[in-house]
């Protein structure tokens, strides 16, 4: 089969959607409401082809002058007009009447100038087909077809920016003569979420190649261009969880002193560990031995924190006796912070993914899914953990999420509106139990897949300078602090006591 | 003793009034334009007659390049920034850059036409104000 012939549009992320490229001669509407970056889109489209790929390129303008579109491209580091004087792209400015005669001409002066410079690629800004009812001219699917077979005579790669209202229902009912001739519809959106904005690419048809449907999010960034982010919910291919070799001969060990015999030995690697409390039950500093030990064991360990700040996240862990600042001098610790307000969470999957595989860790620590849930709405925060759980799984990495759970006493359901735990290998429960006049600290391990465990609830404790510890079940107190063992129903909200007469429940 | 804009004007003999100017600055902006004479007369606010004329000017000195095709309605116009003009185009641009310096060429312009240093086509307050202005504030 011969290799496609595709055009590279050089647009950041774009590409790799685009399934490599867009096959060459494609007519590609880029639609949009005003504002959401069809020029900016067409200008580097040509941009890219002239200064990346050898490619000369035609930009033609009806509304916006050549100066400003120059200017407007410095603020990306692009120097058009470098590349005009050096014949590589040329800016014309005309109107659309114009536009459409002269393309239905065999000496058009437009496609003159395009042949002049050898050019394989045209950005129009932008197209409106003529009202036909008004002009009582040739329909306007007609015009435009008549116009796209000039474009493919030429051997032009064109990119037309098309205005649509900015309201979707509007577009869907409006008849657009133009996207049934076009080979490829690209459009742009802003995506408004409460009083946030974000930008969205769809691509919704592309002739002659495979591409990524849905919507990607794209930023406009500048001294750069357009940066796309695939839809973190695209599918990652089974391949993806498969390359994972699964090492049934060791276990990961937690860090935490008394925590690895609940689990059978400690944690699987390549494992799924969701560590469920409310706030302040001690998940963070559970995630922080779990990456002091790694560091401990030459193992190179990611915190992704969503809720405090780097520097905080460093200063919490020395109370606990944990110098991470020498693990990341060291390179064996690495902490990234990303505030939670205004995620765009295809960004920081695609962010995430890039740390992943240049640091390559062993250990993964999310502090806390419960921030992605109030980030991101159900649907797109259930396939955000599809895609992570994938991506740790493929590296083998034994990543542990922390959750909030928003109940203070006891708990009614794991994880709350966020029923993912089907996702998840393991589960760690945290909660505060109410023993007198004092709450103390109990531990459950609630579900471990591949290994066989006890549901017993162990009481653990915080200690200044030395982190969390899980006690023994039969603590040799002998005073009027009890241990655990007991009680019963630690986990409900009505612990009892055992009286000498009741059996003891199996230790 | 002359000003700047004086001793600008004196190198550019080829702009002698305001519709002169204002088809030099329009292509400054749009270097190389698509057009046929009745739109350009649209986008630079004069009427047809003295755009030919001063679109003659300019191409005969070279400052602007216009397509041969008679076939086609539209021309091809290209800003010359390497020809002749290339000396004195980039100053002339720069001074008429803000709103205050092209009044200032076109007063000078006036006032060099009054006292027929230059050609006569147009009065003062054209020059000054072109129709598209005096529309936008009627």
């Amino acid at each position: 089969m011969p290799d496609r012939d595709l055009a590279k549009t050089g647009i950041q992320g774009l590409d790799a959607i685009l399934g490599g490229g867009i096959p060459r001669g494609n007519l590609i509407l880029v639609e949009g409401a005003a504002g959401t970056g069809k020029t900016t889109l067409g200008v580097e489209f040509v941009y890219r082809g002239a200064h990346d790929y050898d490619e000369p390129g035609l930009i033609v303008l009806f509304e916006v002058s050549p100066d400003r579109i120059m200017r407007e491209a410095t603020l990306f580091g692009w120097d058009l007009a470098e590349l005009e004087r050096s014949g590589r792209i040329r800016i014309i400015f005309t109107t659309r009447l114009l536009f459409e005669q002269e393309l239905q001409q065999a000496d058009s002066l437009l496609l003159e100038q395009a042949r002049e410079i050898g050019a394989r690629r045209l950005f129009v800004d932008s197209f409106a087909p003529p009202d036909a009812a008004a002009n009582g001219g040739p329909a306007p699917r007609d015009t435009f077809h008549v116009l796209a077979e000039a474009l493919q005579r030429e051997g032009l790669t064109a990119v037309m920016a098309v205005e649509v209202p900015a309201h979707e229902e509007v577009r869907l009912t409006a008849t657009r003569h133009e996207e049934f001739v076009a080979d490829s519809i690209i459009v742009l959106r802003l995506e408004t979420l409460h009083r946030a904005a974000t930008r969205s690419l769809e691509i919704l048809k592309s002739r002659g190649h495979d591409f990524q449907m849905g919507r990607h999010t794209f930023r406009i960034e500048n001294g750069r261009g357009i940066h796309v982010y695939r839809r973190v919910q695209a599918p990652r291919g089974v391949e993806r969880e498969e390359a994972a070799a699964y090492d049934v001969s060791r276990r990961i060990a937690s860090g935490i002193p008394g925590l690895d015999p609940l689990l059978g030995g400690g944690m699987w690697p390549g494992a799924t560990v969701l560590v469920v409390g409310i706030s302040g039950v001690g998940k963070s500093v559970m995630g922080l031995q779990y990456l002091a030990e790694g560091a401990r064991a030459g193992e190179r360990c990611l915190m992704v924190t969503l809720d405090e700040p780097t520097a905080q996240v460093v200063r919490n862990a020395g109370t606990i006796g944990i110098d991470l600042q020498q693990h990341i001098d060291r390179g064996l610790i690495r902490l990234w912070y990303d505030t939670s307000q205004e995620m765009e969470i295809d960004r920081h999957f695609a962010h995430l993914e890039e740390l992943v595989e240049t640091f390559r860790p062993q250990r993964v620590v999310i502090d806390s899914l419960s921030t992605y849930g109030s980030a991101v709405s159900g649907r797109g925060f259930r396939d955000f953990l599809h895609a992570c759980v994938a991506l740790m799984k493929e590296h083998q990495i034994t990543a542990v999420y922390n959750h909030e759970n928003p109940e203070m006493l006891g708990m009614t359901s794991m994880m709350g509106d966020l029923t993912v735990s089907s996702l998840v290998d393991t589960i760690i429960l945290m909660n505060w139990v109410e023993l007198g006049d004092t709450f103390r600290l109990g531990l459950t391990v609630a579900k471990m897949r591949g290994s066989p465990i006890i549901r017993r609830t162990h009481e653990c404790e915080i200690v200044d300078g030395a982190g969390l510890r899980v006690l023994p079940r039969a603590i040799d107190g002998g005073g009027p602090i009890l241990p655990f063992a007991a009680y019963y129903g630690l986990v409900s909200r009505a612990p009892e006591r055992h009286t000498p007469r009741a059996p003891m429940p199996p230790q | 003793m002359k000003s700047t804009i004086e001793r600008l004007l004196d190198r550019v003999a080829i702009i002698r009034d305001a519709c002169d100017l204002d088809l030099v600055l329009f292509f400054s902006r749009h270097p190389r334009t698509l057009i046929t004479s009745e739109e350009l007369a649209r986008f630079v606010g004069y009427d047809r007659q003295r755009i030919a004329r001063s679109l003659d000017s300019l191409i005969a000195g070279d400052i602007v390049r216009r397509s041969q095709n008679n076939a086609h309605a539209a021309r091809m116009y290209v800003l010359q920034t390497t020809g002749p003009a290339g000396g004195w185009l980039p100053s002339l641009l720069s001074a008429a850059s803000t709103r205050e310096g092209r009044a200032a060429i076109i007063v000078a312009l006036a006032a060099r036409s009054a006292s027929g240093s230059t050609d006569t086509r147009a009065t003062v307050r054209e020059r000054v104000a072109p129709r598209r202005l005096r529309v936008a504030h009627a």
